[in-house]
């Protein structure tokens, strides 16, 4: 029998072909219910197969799917970058879209779309500002690093502004808490900068257009991790 | 008291710096609750975004008396001990399992959830002035008494300030019973009255 195409694995492509796959993976998503009254028609190893292919277009893959842990050492060149260092857009990228998808699982939104061509630009808006953690989570929240592919009805899968604004700062302060200790799993990191989050979320939109006084606070916030 | 510290204990920081990370402060009390909840027989559950709430606050009360505590570091640790049993209470992140209590006069029976903040609090004051000051602390007899439970329960609930005077009494010092919230009073270093917790109240 001959095989059928499969989509590549977004890890191993360039950043836009990477959302790109993602995007079209969950444009494909509701179809595995639409496909089933007429799977049931068809004979059994046909069937099996395309069932096959249809699981693996949903179940939480979807969106924010195979975006994996870029490591420790690039999470720790993105975090070191957001206070100053020298550090790939592409690895920035990497780390937020890491830290974005564990925060969307945490949220229960793990089917939407985070977009590291997205992420890569704002850093590149960022990395010139004086305000880095600032600039970064205010172009991380007005360019929609997280939504839905183009084309898709929002329905259960919308965020909040609210909730955008509570991730992007969850990551801001997870990428600027302090690394120099070992012995905290990244994902034990992140929960507690959500956490952290939901709770200096009003102080922080208080003062959301001083970016002098944001980023200080930011960085005082992120000591606490 | 001082059980399952060892995150705090062999941490390159020292202890009173690493309990001011969440990441710390979580995970030994998360440590903490379960060696209390095997000593003890109890299930707990633990809500830890109430707890980051818990550290976030007491965080803040820490920060914003420490400056008075320059020339008093040792009673600082007890005052601070204190605020951090004030917000565990104010924001109460563990929930004991209902179960039949084996002995109602045994103070982690009579109240499972203040019996692990109160123990969690005095292990880790304990730990910083071992690790700071060289002195071995002592626990107080009252810690044992269930009729000092009774008050430290029912007085904390109308009061959440008065957590910190009864860490003190538990700890072997004399309490502040009057401003137990203020480190420091105008004239000078706090001097607290002795007199007995208020609303001391029988309730057999």
């Amino acid at each position: 029998m001959r095989h059928l195409p499969t989509l590549p694995d977004p890890g191993e492509l360039a950043l836009p072909l990477r959302d790109f796959v993602r995007g079209l993976r969950q444009k494909t998503a509701p179809s595995r219910s639409r496909l089933k009254p007429a799977l049931e028609l068809l004979p059994t190893p046909l069937r099996d197969r395309l069932e096959q292919i249809a699981r693996d277009f949903s179940e939480g893959e979807v969106a924010s799917m195979r975006v994996r842990n870029p490591g420790d050492a690039v999470i720790a060149r993105a975090a070191a970058g957001l206070k100053g260092a020298d550090v790939a857009s592409a690895e920035m990228a990497a780390a937020t879209a890491f830290g974005t998808a564990v925060l969307l699982k945490a949220a229960g939104k793990s089917d939407l779309l985070i977009s590291e061509t997205v992420a890569a630009i704002c850093w590149y808006e960022a990395r010139h500002s004086p305000h880095r953690a600032v600039t970064y989570m205010h172009a991380l929240n007005e360019r929609e690093l997280v939504g839905t592919a183009p084309g898709l009805a929002h329905g259960a899968i919308h965020l909040g502004e609210a909730d955008h604004r509570r991730i992007y700062l969850a990551l801001v302060l997870w990428l600027l808490a302090d690394r120099s200790i070992s012995g905290v799993a990244e994902a034990d990191l992140l929960n507690i900068s959500r956490w952290l989050a939901d709770d200096v979320a009003d102080e922080v939109d208080s003062c959301r257009h001083q970016p002098d006084r944001l980023e200080r606070l930011l960085r005082e916030h992120a000591e606490r991790i | 008291m001082k059980r399952s510290l060892s995150l705090l204990e062999d941490n390159p920081l020292p202890i009173r710096k690493a309990i001011r990370r969440a990441r710390w402060f979580v995970s030994s009390f998360r440590d903490f609750v379960d060696a209390v909840g095997e000593e003890t027989q109890q299930d707990f559950t633990l809500d830890e975004a109430k707890l980051i709430s818990a550290f976030t606050s007491w965080y803040r009360a820490f920060e914003s008396q420490k400056d008075k505590a320059q020339d008093h570091r040792l009673e600082y640790v007890t005052f601070a001990a204190g605020l951090m049993l004030r917000e565990l209470i104010r924001f109460a992140p563990l929930s004991a399992a209902t179960q039949s209590r084996e002995d109602p006069d045994e103070p982690a029976h009579f109240w499972p959830e203040g019996y692990v903040y109160l123990s969690f609090c005095l292990a880790v004051r304990a730990a910083v002035i071992e690790q700071d000051f060289s002195i071995a602390s002592d626990i107080a007899p009252e810690l044992g008494d269930i009729r000092t439970w009774w008050s430290f329960r029912e007085n904390t609930f109308e009061d959440r300030n008065l957590a910190i005077a009864f860490l003190e009494l538990f700890a072997g010092e004399t309490p502040n019973w009057t401003t137990p919230g203020i480190f420091l009073s105008d004239d000078g270093p706090k001097l607290p009255p002795a007199s007995p917790p208020p609303r001391m109240k029988s309730h057999r």
